[in-house]
Parts: C-alpha cells; structure tokens; sequence
C-alpha cells in the first residue's frame, strides 16, 4: 500500500543520545512546519493561548522532550523513551512538601494514556499573598512543529481533551 | 460531506490541535465523533475495503518528500478506527503502515504501531475438523435436541461448560 | 499457562469476517430420541484460551476429549497450538459422532494433559 512514498520519502534522521547510564534514547529529527502546522499553532494559541509569553517562533527539529532533554537538536517522541530518561538519568518526582525550583520539569500526564507533555520551569513568582504558595512559570514547546512558549502550568492545551490531566513536578536535584 | 472527505479537510486536521505523545493522539483521536462515524460505516458496508484502500491511494498523491504529510492525522485516525476489525484491507494497512520509517509521516507510523500490539487483544481462530465415517445404510435414528426451555426434572439439563479448573 | 475462558460446545458457530464476533448456535445440553443408536451430524467445541503473561512462544497442546456413554475408550482429538494473540479460539469440529446407549455424553477439555473443563450432554431415550 505504501510502496511509492517508501520509495520517495526519506528516513527518520535520528542522533546519537544516550542516558547518563548511557542507553540508547530513540529519537528523530523533525521537519520543518508547514502552512497546516502553523494554522493549527494559531488556532491552538486562540483558544488557549492567549496569556502564553512567545518564547521562538514555530520551528521544527524537537519537540517538548527534545527542548528539555536533547538542547533542541532533535525530537523525543515516545514515551519509553522518557520513562528511561527519568530512571537513568537521576530524576525524581518532587513530594508535595517540597517546591519546584528553576530548572525542575513540568510533567502532565493522564490515568490510562501516559505522558502528554514534558516542560521546565524557567521562572517563580512570588503568590499573590504572603500565604499564597508560589507561581510557577513553565517554558514548553508543544509538539515538533510548534513555536517555545512560557505559560502558567494550567494553561496547557490539552485541558479539555484530557481533563483528567495531572501535573507532577520532577527534578534531578538530591532530596 | 461525506466522513472521507471530513477526514481530509482543513476542519477536521485544525481540530487535533497538536501532535500528542502517541498514546494520547490514538485516545484523543478513537474518541472523535469522526472515529465513531467511520466505524459504523465500515462495519455497515458503506464502507468497503476498495474504498478504503483507494481513499488512502488519492492521500498519498500529496506526498512530498523532505515535507510533512498533510494528511498525517487522517491516517492515524484511520487505523485507529480500522484497529478492532479483522478484515484485509485492516490487517495490511496497519501492518504496512506500521513498518514504515519516514520522516514525513510524523504521528501516523506511531499511532500505527500501538494499532498493531492492540490487535493481538483480537482473538485467533483455528478451526478443526474430526470426520467419522457415516454409519452404513444410515439406519440411525433423527435426534431430537431438548428444548432449551424445558426446565422440569424430567431432563436434566447438565451443563458444565463454563467449569474451570 | 494459557488461562480457559470458556468451554462451550455447540451445533454450529460463526465469526465475523469484518469485527471478528463469534456466534454459537444451539449449545447442545441434551438430546432425545426413540431409538438408539443415534448420530450427531455435527457437534463443535470451542475452547477459547487467554493469553498469560508468562506464555511466550511456547507451545501447547490441547485435547478435546469425549466420552460416550456406555464406551470404555474416549475419542482423543489433539491440537498444538502458540498464544500469537492476547486471545486463542479453538473451533474443533466432530462430524457423525455416534452414540448407541443412553446416558452421560461428555466432552473434557485438556491442557498438556490436564482436565481443565467438561461439558456433559445427557443421552435420553424417549418412548
């Protein structure tokens, strides 16, 4: 059925990366956005969107995992892949006791379906009251075709397809 | 607009939002009204393989290579909506599709790939069958199957088929 | 181990080509008749097997085996069959059984050897 695109199309760039353990990560370098991806980025920006602090605009190469694991060369897909990340390259997910710092990751996921988005925190703010607790402020690239934003945690675009979304926060600091 | 050309227009392909981890574009997309409407027509016959198979062909013209597929999540939607069916035309095309390694197919080969392992939740059949030889003259007698509704004592009705050890 | 999930045995069955739906017809619990002996055309056992996690590429082999009445010997039909999928059916067809005495027609259903489950049709003369 697919005998002419695989006869026309190219492979899967893929660059070496490993864990700190030094397994294989699997990974692939995405192409560049087209008019649909773009179109799609701002619909996706107008719907929930409009506080997201631009960061870069639309590019291709990584997505989310690729921004916070791979410095942007490259696009991490499958969540495998992020479950070996966390165990071998010495994450841990943060108690409730303990805040997330600068640095730390934002990792939404859903009961049943997995990972859907990996982000950094990239900036605190002080709550609004003394009692508030702090605001984080998280640096995302949504898929491999989007532009960088920086944006409240809730205000993620899968809200309303995955309501039931959970957000831990992860770090590769000791406890 | 019938639902093959839904799946294909700027509407439906705008209204994915953006390219989830794999696991969660194939729920997002078997809970689109799309997904449930193109499993109702394949299961009714308005949808035949033929259509199918030559639908996926007319896709495909618009491939170019070194330039994102347009029409990724439609064939990602489509082999999440042909996943249960045993048929040809599903076998081949997740199967097929699954095995590709493009970088223009970004969500599809994926998506593709969790459609195949969730097929081996399809039951296998292998078929036997054991022939005694018909008796000669064929003088035995017609049987008569009890009436499932009889419950009396006069039969007894001994049916253990769902014991287990 | 693949773990049974049901032994039924029946008139006929059918499965879907397009959803991959079974049907069973007619399971067979008892039949009568005013002379003995009698035939049964056809009977067939389906035996559906789930995968367990430790099965692999093992192979396995399942018996039906039936015990008409009043027969000292059972009728053995064997088949080796993998788990290739989380689910496993077993359609094992018999054409023409005979049975010449009253009394307890029963299929057992093996694995590697071991009863697993039965399915007992009672034989009755009527007059």
């Amino acid at each position: 059925m697919f005998e002419f695109v695989k006869l026309i199309g190219s492979p899967h760039k893929e660059l070496h990366l490993d864990t700190r353990k030094g397994s294989p990560i699997r990974n692939e370098v995405a192409l560049p956005p087209t008019d649909l991806t773009r179109r799609r980025e701002q619909l996706l920006i107008r719907n929930f969107g409009t506080n997201w602090e631009h960061r870069c605009r639309p590019c291709g190469v990584y997505n989310c995992a690729g921004l916070t694991w791979a410095s942007r060369r490259t696009s991490i897909p499958e969540d495998a892949e992020w479950i070996k990340i966390l165990g071998e390259d010495g994450y841990r997910k943060l108690s409730n006791a303990e805040n997330p710092l600068v640095g730390d990751l934002a990792i939404y996921h859903s009961e049943g379906v997995g990972f859907l988005h990996v982000g950094q925190v990239v900036q605190i703010e002080r709550g609004l009251t003394a009692q508030s607790p702090p605001i984080h402020k998280i640096l995302s690239k949504w898929d491999s075709s989007s532009g960088e934003y920086i944006h409240l945690p809730h205000e993620v675009p899968f809200k309303e397809s995955f309501s039931d979304y959970r957000l831990e926060y992860w770090t590769d600091r000791e406890a | 607009m019938n639902i093959l050309d839904k799946i294909k227009s700027d509407d439906f392909l705008l209204s994915v939002g953006f390219e989830l981890p794999p696991a969660a574009l194939h729920k997002v997309l078997s809970r689109t009204s799309e997904c449930a409407e193109l499993v109702d027509a394949y299961k009714s016959g308005v949808l035949t393989d033929t259509t199918l198979r030559s639908f996926v062909q007319q896709l495909l013209k618009n491939f170019r290579p070194a330039e994102k597929f347009p029409y990724d999540i439609t064939l990602a939607l489509l082999a999440v909506s042909v996943e249960s069916f045993s048929s040809r035309f599903a076998e081949e095309f997740i199967r097929d599709l699954s095995q590709l390694d493009l970088a223009e197919l970004t969500s599809c080969i994926k998506v593709a790939k969790l459609c195949l392992a969730g097929r081996e939740r399809l039951a296998k059949n292998e078929y036997r069958q054991f022939i005694f030889p018909s008796p000669p003259n064929n003088n035995y007698r017609e049987v008569h199957r009890v009436p499932e509704t009889v419950k009396d004592s006069h039969f007894e009705n001994k049916y253990s088929d769902l014991v287990t050890a | 181990m693949p773990k049974l999930e049901y032994f039924v045995v029946s008139e006929g069955i059918s499965v879907d080509v397009l959803t991959n739906r079974i049907s069973l017809f007619n399971v067979i619990e008892g039949v009568q008749s005013k002379e003995l002996p009698i035939l049964l055309p056809q009977i067939v056992a389906t035996s559906t097997w789930n995968k367990e996690p430790s099965d692999g590429d093992n192979d396995y082999q399942t018996s039906l085996r039936i015990y008409p009445p009043g027969e000292e010997r059972p009728k053995e039909f064997a088949i080796n069959f993998r788990m290739e999928q989380d689910r496993h059916r077993i359609h094992q067809t018999i054409i023409n059984l005979q049975i010449t005495q009253p009394g307890e027609l029963i299929l057992e259903v093996l694995l590697n050897g071991k009863h697993i489950a039965s399915h007992t049709v009672s034989v009755k003369k009527i007059d």
